[in-house]
């Protein structure tokens, strides 16, 4: 078999890359590349995917578009093992083969490191899962960006859904994770569930003492006997994932789910109704970095969804998905504006950008860098469909009255 | 240690030498994270190889050593960086010391390493318990020290002065133990490994040596944990948990757990396979089980163990072990 020389340097490229040996930076003339840092293995590689297959097709619908003045997008996937030092690693190898603007990123712990080293590496890094208050306030770093809600805007939102759709729910109890995202769910959720059902009602609301727990925990019996005790007509869930489905079960053994008359969560996508199926819990709100149900109207989310559906990979592509697009729809738009790819040029048009997206137009807000965006719920039921869930309902809410004011470098406060 | 066993580590140590002139970013940067680990490792060792006590919780003063360090850095407390590795040091060994008063009165074998991991892993839940350590999410964005010898000043935010500081604090750590292993109290501790009642019966308080083994571990893997925290600039629980405490035992049992030096080759042959399967998710766990399988049914006494068979077999030097 003959190599040519193109094979040749391909191959001498790729060899290079495996084993390490330093890689000459990419001229401008070639593809703008995109490293999509997230997780690929374990209890989170589903939404790992989804992040590399969100990033994939935006990518394509870039380049089929003509990509950006002539140049086409390449995203290069990279698994981080939810290690902070395996994303840090990473990033640096792929900064110095002339990589500049990273996406992606499901653990906290990861998204802290990377924005940490970011200004270090000329890049910029958008994520497009982590949703913890501390990441565009008192943990704020100039090159990072977030193009999802985050917490405070979420559970704001979710709560001022409970005041619309549930005004005789008016003792609730809460259930969270010990650590920062679930103290996020919980402070913003103090704030504004009285807010909402005063505002709207003229309703006190009893918030009664949260039921902490460990992230990863399997066994939530104690808990869940003590929110019955405590006898509650609404549930705020902060546990997410796996987590949340595991809890959720075990509610519904013991009662818990039957007993309240709204649930609403920070955020588990479908992956509770999925897992439960016709065990998922009456009157029981999702929260979704985007819901594709409630983006009929939007032609580039119907766009998104018929080509997750003609490549196979599935009926439902989650907010990962979409938060994953809408981080390389934000590149294309800061680049169309004529910035360059390293963070000097980049993030100066990133600040303030309003860009288009499957979720709507987007502002990626100049102080904080954080997304003005919709938030979205969509209420779940157990369904004798082929999926054994389906979406009855959904609520399309503007999230900027939640957002508070960007705070950068200070912990977010709520008067 | 065989001939190409001696060009093997030299090998290493001139590849962690020229690291930044030879490899890329991202292979210097987990390059530093190999050199922490193999003093992690090592001190590990000390402990299994030379006083035959095998911990399942060292994590835990790898963790106190990272976090003392981390919060100092973070807060911006006015301590020099080296009497900071010190402090580290000490902390570690205080820890140690008051667990080895404890557990090796009541336990040995099993028990004690199932009390140690138990230890550790009360740690890992007080941590999330603090806002001080940063809960679950550790401490984030740790500001690299600045550190002024005098005559010079070694800014460790330049990445190629904070990668040779690493290595030169490394070095001096893999040096002290290794002296500690020659001398006399390595010497103490491996007659007590080999026979406890032996060692005994010509005068060796056998409690001692241990007490002394636990110390100087805990020591050694906290001055490991305090480098980590301004190289990695992120310490979180999982440097805590039962997964780092296995670390050293994998590195150990895959580099030769009979060897000084074998620590060292099983953080090479494991950071080298993570690194080199990166861009195949989920292969670097597959590779690494089965390399560690591999050992155990082919080379028990692990790649060095190999390498001094084959050298006995080709009518080579025939090398004691701890070499």
């Amino acid at each position: 078999m003959r190599t040519n020389r193109r094979q040749f340097v391909g191959g001498a490229l790729s060899a290079a890359a495996l084993t390490g040996l330093p890689m000459p930076a990419i001229a401008q003339g070639g593809p703008i590349r995109i490293g999509c840092i997230t997780s690929l293995v374990g209890g989170y590689s589903q939404f790992g995917e989804a992040h590399a297959r969100g990033m994939q097709i935006a990518a394509d619908m870039v380049n089929a578009q003509g990509g950006i003045n002539g140049r086409q997008i390449e995203i290069i996937v990279r698994d981080d093992g939810l290690k902070p030092e395996i994303g840090v690693a990473t990033a640096r190898e792929l900064a110095a083969d002339g990589v500049h603007i990273f996406a992606g990123v499901l653990s906290s712990g990861v998204a802290l490191a990377l924005g940490g080293v970011m200004e270090e590496l000329g890049s910029v890094f958008i994520n497009a899962a982590s949703h913890g208050n501390n990441l565009t306030h008192q943990d704020f770093r100039k090159n990072y960006f977030r193009v999802t809600d985050y917490s405070a805007m979420r559970i704001g939102a979710g709560s001022q859904l409970m005041a619309d759709r549930y005004p005789d729910a008016l003792r609730w109890g809460s259930i969270s994770p010990d650590n920062e995202v679930g103290r996020s769910v919980i402070e913003t959720a103090g704030h504004w569930l009285p807010k909402a059902y005063q505002s709207t009602h003229g309703a006190q609301v009893e918030l009664l003492e949260t039921s902490w727990v460990k992230f990863g925990a399997t066994n939530y019996r104690n808990e869940i006997a003590r929110l019955v005790s405590q006898g509650i007509d609404g549930l705020i869930v902060g546990l997410g994932g796996t987590d949340e489905v595991t809890f959720l079960q075990q509610a519904g053994q013991f009662g818990l789910t039957r007993q309240v008359k709204a649930i609403y969560t920070s955020g588990s996508e479908f992956q509770s109704a999925a897992a439960l199926k016709a065990r998922t819990p009456e009157n029981y709100w999702s929260g979704f970095h985007w819901y594709y149900g409630a983006y009929k109207d939007n032609p580039l989310a119907q766009e998104l969804i018929k080509i997750f559906r003609d490549k196979g990979y599935g009926d439902h592509p989650d907010g990962f998905v979409g938060m994953a697009h809408s981080a390389v729809f934000a590149v294309a738009a800061a680049l169309r504006t004529g910035a360059g790819e390293t963070a000097a040029e980049l993030v100066p048009a990133l600040e303030g950008l309003t860009f288009d997206s499957v979720k709507g137009p987007i502002t990626l807000r100049a102080e904080d860098h954080q997304a003005i965006c919709d938030v979205n719920y969509a209420l779940l039921a157990g369904a004798s469909n082929a999926d054994g869930w389906e979406a009855v309902d959904f609520a399309r809410i503007d999230g900027t009255p939640f957002a508070g004011a960007p705070t950068p470098g200070t912990a977010l406060a709520f008067n | 240690m065989n001939r190409a066993a001696q060009a093997a580590l030299l090998l290493f140590l001139l590849l962690f030498l020229f690291a930044p002139f030879l490899v890329n970013p991202g292979l210097v940067f987990l390059a530093g994270f190999a050199m922490i680990q193999i003093v992690f490792a090592l001190s590990w060792n000390l402990l299994f190889s030379y006083a035959g006590l095998i911990s399942f919780g060292h994590a835990a003063f790898f963790g106190i050593g990272a976090y003392i360090s981390a919060v100092a850095l973070r807060d911006g407390y006015e301590i020099h960086f080296v009497l900071l590795i010190l402090v580290c040091a000490a902390f570690g060994a205080l820890a140690a010391l008051l667990v080895a008063l404890v557990v090796l009165r009541r336990a040995s074998g099993v028990q004690f390493a199932v009390l140690t991991l138990a230890l550790s892993q009360l740690i890992v839940v007080l941590i999330g318990y603090s806002s001080l350590l940063g809960h679950d999410e550790g401490i984030a964005a740790i500001p690299r020290p600045a550190i002024d010898f005098g005559l010079f000043t070694v800014d460790m935010n330049q990445p190629l002065t904070s990668y040779y500081f690493v290595l030169a604090v490394c070095l001096l750590a893999v040096g002290l133990m290794w002296l500690l292993a020659k001398g006399h109290v390595g010497r103490a501790m491996r007659a007590v490994r080999i026979d406890a009642e032996r060692a005994a019966f010509v005068g060796i308080d056998v409690w001692r040596v241990r007490v002394i083994a636990f110390t100087i571990s805990g020591a050694f893997a906290a001055v490991a944990g305090a480098m980590l925290a301004p190289w990695s600039q992120i310490i979180t629980p999982d440097y805590v948990n039962w997964l780092q405490s296995a670390q050293p035992l994998f590195a150990a049992l895959l580099g030769g757990a009979g060897f000084f030096w074998g620590p060292v080759v099983g953080v090479i042959g494991l950071s080298g396979i993570n690194y080199l399967t990166r861009t195949f998710a989920g292969l670097s766990e597959v590779l690494v089980g089965a390399s560690l399988i591999l050992v155990v049914l082919v080379a028990p006494q692990g790649i060095l163990g190999a390498l001094k068979q084959l050298a006995r077999r080709r009518g080579g030097r025939t090398p004691g072990g701890h070499a």
